[in-house]
């Protein structure tokens, strides 16, 4: 089974976590981590890098993290030449419909590539107004 | 003559959304990286490059080519320093770089740090590089977030 490894800063990933099990129900193979404040940062890339490991079991892993360009973000992605032995895809913005998205695809059996990509599609779709939305519907 | 709008000490170098405020705070156009390590590390530079804000230059530099940058800042040029630990700067300094003060936005823990004040850590050789920055006349203070408050370490050393 493909890994899941959702890194966040404070206690989003396992909030993240919380509220997808409420959805979807308990669930296998996935990680989370948090960044704290006044953290070791090469621990927390140790913490990653590890956490990568344990959830690759042949298939890779999808590492979702909160924001582009930040701290676990940057760790995630500098630990790629360490982890050369290991499969595994980085995407940032990670939020509740990727989230589900990422489970969901590989319930039923989709690959990391697919697996990341549909869960990319499904974080940006999943931002919507309101009276946009209502807009569309009367056009 | 440009000139060097903040110098700061951050584990992280860049990273995310701490740079764009510091950058919307001290109008800063050029971050200057200097760090022996990242400036030798290829992959890392491409890593650091893309969490830079366009239209933002970036230099990543060893100590000798920082140095020789900073003491003569181009026409212009609004310059964030950034080094991981207060030895660099020590080094600039003794290599003739000026600086006015010198902020400590991130030292996290680390196995060879203590607790230096709330979320800051240092050890005591980088406690040293501290009293050695003021001895030469340059302010050192804690400033993790512009728009919270500083706080000068002269009294926590």
């Amino acid at each position: 089974m493909t890994g899941i490894l959702v890194v966040t800063h404070g206690e989003m990933a396992t909030g993240l976590m919380d509220s997808l099990r409420l959805i979807m129900g308990e669930q296998e193979d996935y990680q989370t981590l948090g960044l704290k404040h006044g953290d070791d940062i090469v621990e927390f890339s140790e913490k990653i890098q590890a956490g990568i490991c344990e959830l690759d079991q042949g298939e890779g892993v999808l590492v979702l993290v909160d924001l582009f360009s930040a701290s676990p973000y940057n760790q995630a992605a500098m630990s790629f030449n360490k982890l050369k032995d290991h499969k595994y895809r980085l995407v940032s913005g990670v939020n509740l419909p990727m989230l589900i998205e990422a489970f969901n695809q590989r319930m039923i059996g989709a690959d990391l590539e697919t697996m990341y990509q549909a869960a990319m599609s499904a974080g940006k779709d999943g931002i919507k107004e309101f009276l946009e939305e209502m807009a569309k519907l009367n056009s | 003559m440009g000139e060097i709008v903040l110098a700061r000490i951050d584990d992280r170098l860049i990273h995310g959304q701490v740079m764009t405020a510091w950058l919307q705070f001290t109008s800063g156009n050029h971050i200057v990286i200097v760090d022996d390590a990242t400036a030798g590390d290829e992959f890392t530079k491409s890593i650091m490059s893309m969490a830079v804000p366009s239209g933002i230059k970036l230099s990543i530099l060893g100590i000798d080519d920082g140095a020789a940058l900073l003491a003569n800042v181009p026409d212009g040029h609004k310059i964030i320093v950034l080094a991981k630990e207060p030895q660099a700067y020590l080094s600039l300094i003794e290599k003739g770089v000026k600086f006015d003060e010198v902020i400590i936005g991130g030292m996290g823990a680390r196995k060879d740090r203590k607790t230096f004040h709330k979320n800051i850590s240092a050890s005591e050789e980088e406690k040293e590089a501290f009293r050695k920055i003021i001895a030469n006349g340059v302010k050192m203070k804690i400033h993790v977030i512009p728009d919270q408050g500083s706080q000068a370490i002269e009294g926590l050393l």
